[in-house]
Formats: structure tokens, C-alpha cells, sequence
């Protein structure tokens, strides 16, 4: 409940050292998000030692700040360059950069920034009244919601083929493939590794994203003419603030995005990663006549959007209550708050409830700052879309290769990126959705260990367990109506499709 | 000119001076150092062999700046991740003395000893890496739920599992882990002792696991799980350490119910180059010996819940050499998973 003494808490944030730590984060989450290869993690681990001198409310305002713009830094680069910063605006790339090439790059960016800055702040919201119930609602995520969840997700792949189903389904499958590389859990045992040792720790989803957008974008833009941009316009609008119309043409996206943001933080393991393709198969299946998705659509871009940083705030949520982080970044953050001597668990809202309050407050204000910065940087990055193709190209490949090594150090991480580059850009090409491969790779290792931990505990006999368990019924249900949706046509396609026949014919008999 | 743009002015002048001046000693300061033959004479890179933000990150970050501090030059904390940490560990082995004298290299045991998996194919042992010192130690313990009313203790927990073999779940860390270690020993040395494993790469999954009764117990690491233990989530059966641990003294230790010496842990060493001796090696040994006795040192990472444990020498040959024995007899490669 909202008490005037946790309104109270708020008053705490806006002490000018924690506004000025909260600019650092953000500025720190929005560029480094926005390098691909660059992670959130990696900017929230890096700032830790900053992080040490301060007082433990402003040092965690510093990285739940520099978390939350890290998610939203990673579709500036998805949207305009079609070169996704982070795992979590993959999806974006789909209809943001769509846009862009209609020379509409600005008009993406702020419903993205919209969509965003409300997400997070209806997250943190959640986060800050009703941390305690929903932290409970995590626990009820077993073995066999995990794996369903990933079957939900799988079910995805059907919106991303665009009328190639069966290349699709071959797409995701290759990443399903894929996810099975490395040392197996179960075993021991080095799976597809060929003696290579870049392969053993597993195909990793950074590298693969940076590969199969970023490096095969370069690499398509490296054909052809050099002259010429990608945006084919020569000037851009200059409106950084979306209009009325704009947020009302795509509402229901919005709260669709939002809903699945919410609950997908909720689940953990699942994350940004995978709620931005729940929420773009959600919105592809809400389609209507004269919908262009594929094609630059405003609704798929503001429910990626809206979907990715709703996560932010409620993955937190099982972090501070339970102690039990949800992603990788809540996982980084939980580190710097025991460090700094903050013990999670209910514990901390009892002993330390000013500090607890202020940061997610803190969470808050963020966010609303994230947006501030996010419009002054999108007019200076949207210019790269202006940038002649000859120059971005190769720019784009290099920032690939250094991103990519800066990342993890690690060289073998470059090559298989670049395998992914190849892969990619040929996929592209031939109509093999890269975000299918993608899909694969991302929910494979949920999909196998949720498999291979249901049969344990259910002592080989998974059907009756599934049956046993409600949320895994309901998901079993979500995944039947999408799989219905997507393989039905719906009646005003049936209808323009009869249409294009009756054309034909008569054309024919012409 | 009035006095106040005189000040102005003579304040500027003194700062660009300042920084001129510090910007110069920065750039100058490695090749001075070189020239009076000192050492180390500049930046001292930490090789951490995995991602930022994990267990082994986190604290090596925490203790760079107090071996910054012993060495005189900077420490930088490198990720070289990969490959469970052999990307950077086979890097480890093939450094030159006389190139790679500027850098250090952390190690992971019993992880490590993964190479005795005849699976792996691995090249390098033991012998292929020059030990400085052992840094942190986190014993594996078991745990069950607080509210659990079907066993205790160990003692009733190995009973309940001797009456339903394969009956009780415990979550735990890949095949080949410390926490697996521990399990796969209890199964071979203890009759009748079977379990049925599920198996994480995060200690998150292993929590929920067991706390929402997906699984019946938990093998982790002793640190990570103390602040559940406070939050009477979770209760500790046993601890396998040679002694009870200082956290939680009325924890008994596997031995000390079983009769067995089941001790397994998280171990962390620090390296330098292979062949990297004299004087050099003997400048980095007593500077981590003194960063790690700073008492600020150690109030952080008592908050950070990692236990310091310090070896040197002949100690530490030895507790390389008790792990790998330890291993050996477990052979979990040989076990059924």
C-alpha cells in the first residue's frame, strides 16, 4: 500500500547527489546499451566499484538507473541501424528499422521512448506496491512452466516468418540445434564442440544477436552503391515527443506490451529476451486490415517496446524479496546490495525500509529521466541513418568486432559473431527469418532443462505432473490459442485472399 | 585588471599547470619506473576467467584496489569468459615469464580438476599453472526447507533416503561442480545412498527449486546461502568442511555424522606466469599476503559473504593435492547422472 510514509521516501531521491548519480546511470545504461556487444550486466558490473564510496540508496539508484536505460539503450541502435545493442531489443529490429528505411526514424524512436519511459515507471510501480504478493506469484514457477513458457515463446517464430512459415519453422529449428551446443548440465559431457573451445561453454546470445543483425546489416549494406542512406530521406523530422494520435492509433499495443512486460518479469529466467517476442506474436494476431507489419509498423515497435522495459521493474521484484534475482542483471545488482551490506529478503523492508523505498523511488524518477536523455540523444544518433551506406557499413562491422571482444575478452566470441554474421545475412536473403534462429537459441536451454528437470521430478510421467499444476495448465492453454490464431487465417484475410484469386481469375480470362 | 580576474586567471593558470603535470606523470611514470628498474612498473592486469557481475568477478573487483595499493601501479580486472573458464586458463598456461610479468591469473579448484575427465581431452594439469597463493574458500553445504518435516538433520535426511532410494530430489550445480562433487561422493561411499538430481548453472534456480518444493534439498556453497538461512527459508544439514564453519557452529560437518571425509568447496588461487620465479613472484606474493590482511579488505568481503582462506607454499601444494585426490575418488565421470 502507498502510506504517506513510503510517499515520504520519495522526497529522499531528489537530493541533488542522487539526481546527478542517477544522470550517471542513465547516460551510462543508454550508450553502453546501445553498443552492440555491450551489455546491461556488463554496464551495471562495471559501475559496482563506482559504485563503493556512496551511501548504499544512491549507489543502488546508480545501477537500477543505469539497468533500466541499459534495456532501453539496445533499441536506439536495433531501430535506426537494424544492429541491436542488447538481447532484450532484438525484436524491435523487425518493425523499428522498417521505419527507419521509410525514413521515419524519428517518428520510431519517441513511441519507442514513449512505450518505454511508461513501461518502466507502470513497472516500477508494480515493484514498489505490490513487491510482496507477486514475489510469491515467482515461486510458483516450476520445471514444467518453464518449459511451457519456452514452448509459448517458440510459438512465436509463426509471427516473425512473414508469409514463409516452413523457412520459418526450419530457422528456428537450425536455433534449437544450435542451443545445444556446450558442456551438457546433465552429463558432462561436451556436445558439438568439435574440439573447438570457443564452442564449449555454449553458443552464447550476445555474439548471435551482433552476428545475425548487427554484422549481416553491415554486411548488406557493404552491396551495392556506396552513395545513398539507409533512410532514403535527407532530412528528418525534428519532433522528438510522440503525438496524441500516434499514442492512440496504438493504444491496445501499448497495454498489450505492458501486460506481457509485467508478468514475463515476473517468471524467472524468461526476462526482456523473451516477453518482446511474446508481445510481438501477441500483436501480429491482433492484426488488422491495412496493418503493415514487416513492413514498418508502429504498433509491433510499440509493443516490443512497451514489453521489454516492463520487464525492469518487476524482474526486481524477486530479487529484493526473495533474494532470488531474475535475469542476469538483477543477479549483478544483488551482488553490489550485499556488498554493500544489504541482505535481500522481507528482512530489508523491515530494517531498512528507507533505503529499500528510496531506491525504488529512485527506480522511478529514472525512468522519467531515462526519457529526458533518450530524446536529447535520439536526435544526435538518429543522424547515422543519414550517414551514405558506404561509410555506415563498415562502420557497423567494426563496431561489431570491438564490441563483441570487448565484451568477454574473449576472441573466440568475435568468430563465432561473425558466424552468426554470415548465417544471418544469407537467412535474411533467403527468407529464413534470423529472428527465428534467434528464437531457437534464446529458448533452447530453457526448453531442454525445463524438459529435462520436469522428468526428473515428475519421475518420468510429465503428462499427469503438467495436469497437476494450474499455471501450467493456463500456459498449455495460451500456447493452443496461439498456435490456433496462428495457423488460422483470420476472415479478413480469408476474404482479401479470395479477393487476390478473384483478381487473378479474371485477369486470366481477360 | 581587477583583482578578483587576477585570481581567476592565476587559478587556471595553477590547474592547467596541475593537470599538465599529472597528465605528464602518467604518461612518464611507467618508463621512470622502468628505467629505475623497479617492478612492477606499470599496470597490473587480473585475469578473471569469467563474466562480470559472477561470484568470482565480484571479488576480485572488491580486491584490486587494496593489491593496487600493495603493488604501487594499477590492478585492472580483465573477464576473459568462456568455455567454463578454460578460455582463459589455457591462455594462463601458455604465458611468457619474461613477456607476461604484468599480469596475474585467477583459478577455480575443484573446477579446474575437470580436466581429469577423460572426456575433456584436456592438455593441461596442474603442473602447467605457477601458484602464488590461495585466496577465498566457500565449503558446500546441504540445505533443506525450514518447514521440512520428513528429516532434520543429516542423519534422518541419509535415513529417509536409504529407506526411498531414488525417491528425494536434490537440486545442485552441472555434473563436475563442487556442489555435484559432494552428492556424487555421498552415492559412492554411503550404502544404499541414491538421490535423484536436478541440475542449475545459477544458484537462483537452485533456491526457487527447493523453496517451492520442486526439489527436496540443496547442495550450494555456504556464502550465498547464509542470508536464507536468516530469512528461515532454508535450514543447513550439513557442512562439507574438515571443521564446523565459524557462520553457522551448530551446522555439523559431513565427517562428523558419517564417519566419511566428504569435503568439498569453492576455491579460488591466484597465478602468475609458469616460470615467473625470483624476485618478481616473491613482489606479488607479499603483496597479495598484505592486500588480503587489510582489515577494510576483509570487513567487505565478510559482507560479501566470501570466505578468505589464505595458503601459501608447501600449504598450498597441499591443499591442490588433498582436492585432486578428493576428485580422483569421486570419479564422477564414471558415476550414473
Amino acid at each position: 500500500m502507498l502510506t504517506p510514509e513510503i510517499i515520504g521516501y520519495a522526497l529522499n531521491v531528489l537530493s541533488a547527489t542522487n539526481l546527478f548519480t542517477m544522470l550517471i546511470g542513465v547516460s551510462v545504461g543508454l550508450v553502453i546499451g546501445a553498443i552492440p556487444g555491450l551489455s546491461p550486466p556488463m554496464a551495471i558490473a562495471l559501475l559496482i566499484p563506482v559504485s563503493f564510496g556512496l551511501a548504499p540508496d544512491t549507489a543502488l539508484i546508480l545501477l537500477v538507473s543505469c539497468y533500466a536505460a541499459g534495456i532501453y539503450g539496445g533499441s536506439f541502435s536495433a531501430i535506426l541501424l537494424r544492429a541491436p545493442g542488447t538481447s532484450a531489443s532484438a525484436a524491435s529490429v523487425i518493425e523499428g528499422y522498417e521505419l527507419t528505411k521509410r525514413g521515419k526514424a524519428i517518428e520510431a524512436i519517441r513511441i519507442s521512448t514513449f512505450a518505454s519511459v511508461m513501461g518502466g515507471l507502470i513497472s516500477g510501480l508494480a515493484l514498489l506496491l505490490l513487491a510482496p504478493p507477486l514475489a510469491a506469484v515467482s515461486l510458483w514457477f516450476g520445471p514444467a512452466e518453464f518449459f511451457l513458457v519456452s514452448l509459448l515463446g517458440l510459438t512465436s517464430i509463426a509471427a516473425v516468418t512473414f508469409g514463409a512459415l516452413y523457412r520459418g519453422l526450419i530457422a528456428g529449428l537450425f536455433g534449437l540445434l544450435l542451443a545445444t551446443f556446450g558442456i551438457d548440465t546433465y552429463s558432462g559431457f561436451p556436445r558439438y564442440t568439435f574440439g573447438y573451445i570457443g564452442f564449449e561453454g555454449g553458443l552464447e546470445i550476445l555474439p548471435a544477436i551482433v552476428g545475425l543483425f548487427a554484422f549481416a546489416q553491415g554486411l548488406e549494406l557493404c552491396e551495392g552503391k556506396a552513395t545513398g542512406n539507409i533512410s532514403g530521406v535527407t532530412r528528418l523530422s525534428w519532433n522528438v515527443w510522440p503525438k496524441l494520435s500516434e499514442i492512440f492509433y496504438v493504444r491496445w499495443a501499448l497495454v498489450r506490451g505492458w501486460v506481457t512486460g509485467l508478468i514475463m518479469g515476473i517468471v524467472p529466467a524468461a526476462g526482456a529476451s523473451v516477453a518482446q517476442w511474446i508481445a510481438y506474436a501477441w500483436e501480429v494476431r491482433h492484426a488488422k486490415p491495412g496493418d503493415e507489419f514487416g513492413k514498418g509498423e508502429l504498433k509491433g515497435l510499440a509493443a516490443t517496446e512497451a514489453s521489454n522495459n516492463g520487464v525492469t521493474g518487476t524482474s526486481l521484484i524477486p530479487m529484493f524479496i526473495l533474494g532470488i534475482p531474475g535475469g542476469i542483471s538483477a543477479a549483478v545488482i544483488l551482488g553490489a546490495l550485499m556488498i554493500h551490506g544489504l541482505n535481500p529478503g522481507m528482512r530489508l523492508f523491515r530494517n531498512n525500509p528507507e533505503v529499500i523505498y528510496t531506491i525504488m523511488w529512485g527506480f522511478l524518477i529514472a525512468n522519467v529521466m531515462m526519457g529526458f536523455v533518450a530524446a536529447f540523444l535520439a536526435r544526435i544518433m538518429a543522424y547515422l541513418t543519414l550517414f551514405p551506406r558506404g561509410i555506415l557499413g563498415p562502420m557497423i562491422l567494426i563496431f561489431s568486432v570491438i564490441g563483441t571482444y570487448a565484451g568477454a575478452n574473449n576472441i573466440h566470441n568475435v568468430w563465432i559473431m561473425m558466424m552468426f554474421g554470415v548465417i544471418g545475412y544469407y537467412a535474411q536473403k533467403y527468407r529464413f527469418s534470423p529472428a527465428g534462429i534467434l528464437l531457437g537459441l534464446i529458448l533452447g536451454p530453457i526448453a531442454e532443462d525445463g524438459f529435462r528437470d520436469m522428468m526428473v521430478v515428475s519421475f518420468n510421467n510429465p503428462i499427469p505432473f503438467i495436469f497437476s499444476r494450474p499455471i501450467a495448465i493456463i500456459i498449455l492453454l495460451m500456447i493452443v490459442f496461439a498456435l490456433y490464431f496462428a495457423f488460422k487465417p483470420k476472415s479478413w484475410e480469408k476474404k482479401r485472399e479470395d479477393q487476390d484469386i478473384d483478381d487473378k481469375q479474371l485477369s486470366t480470362t481477360d | 585588471m581587477d583583482k578578483k580576474m587576477e585570481k581567476k586567471g592565476k587559478d587556471r593558470r595553477d590547474f592547467l599547470k596541475v593537470t599538465a603535470a599529472a597528465s605528464a606523470a602518467t604518461l612518464f611514470a611507467p618508463a621512470i619506473a622502468r628505467a629505475q628498474g623497479k617492478f612492477p612498473n606499470g599496470p597490473v592486469q587480473l585475469v578473471v576467467p569469467f563474466k562480470t557481475g559472477g561470484g568470482s568477478d565480484r571479488t576480485f573487483r572488491l580486491f584490486a584496489p587494496y593489491l593496487q595499493k600493495e603493488l604501487g601501479v594499477p590492478v585492472n580486472v580483465i573477464n576473459i569468459a568462456g568455455g567454463g573458464g578454460w578460455v582463459a586458463w589455457q591462455q594462463m598456461a601458455k604465458w611468457d615469464p619474461a613477456k607476461d610479468d604484468h599480469i596475474l591469473g585467477t583459478l577455480n579448484f575443484p573446477h579446474m580438476f575437470s580436466y581429469l575427465d577423460p572426456r575433456m581431452k584436456r592438455s593441461e594439469n596442474t603442473e602447467s599453472f605457477n601458484f602464488i597463493a590461495w585466496h577465498s574458500l566457500d565449503p558446500c553445504i546441504w540445505a533443506i526447507r525450514d518447514k521440512e518435516d520428513r528429516f532434520d538433520d543429516l542423519k534422518s535426511f541419509i535415513e529417509y533416503v536409504q529407506k526411498n532410494p531414488n525417491q528425494v530430489i536434490m537440486s545442485t550445480t552441472a555434473v563436475g561442480s563442487d556442489d555435484h562433487m559432494g552428492i556424487a561422493f555421498a552415492e559412492k561411499f554411503i550404502d544404499n545412498f541414491k538421490v535423484r538430481k536436478v541440475y542449475a548453472n545459477s544458484d537462483k534456480k537452485k533456491i526457487n527449486e527447493v523453496i517451492n518444493s520442486t526439489t527436496d534439498a540443496v547442495a550450494g556453497n555456504v556464502g550465498f546461502y547464509v542470508p536464507f538461512m536468516l530469512e528461515r527459508q532454508l535450514k543447513p544439514i550439513c557442512v562439507l568442511h574438515d571443521e564446523r564453519y565459524e557462520a553457522l557452529p551448530a551446522t555439523r560437518t559431513f565427517e562428523e555424522v558419517t564417519g566419511q571425509k566428504n569435503i568439498s568447496f569453492a576455491g579460488r588461487t591466484i597465478v602468475c606466469a609458469p616460470g615467473l620465479g625470483g624476485e618478481k613472484k616473491a613482489i606479488f606474493a607479499a603483496a597479495i599476503k598484505k592486500a588480503m590482511n587489510n582489515p577494510e579488505y576483509l570487513a567487505k568481503e565478510a559482507k560479501n559473504k566470501n570466505n578468505i582462506f589464505y595458503l601459501e607454499g608447501d600449504d598450498l601444494k597441499a591443499k591442490i593435492e588433498e582436492t585432486r585426490k578428493f576428485v580422483e575418488s569421486v570419479k564422477f565421470w564414471e558415476q550414473k547422472t
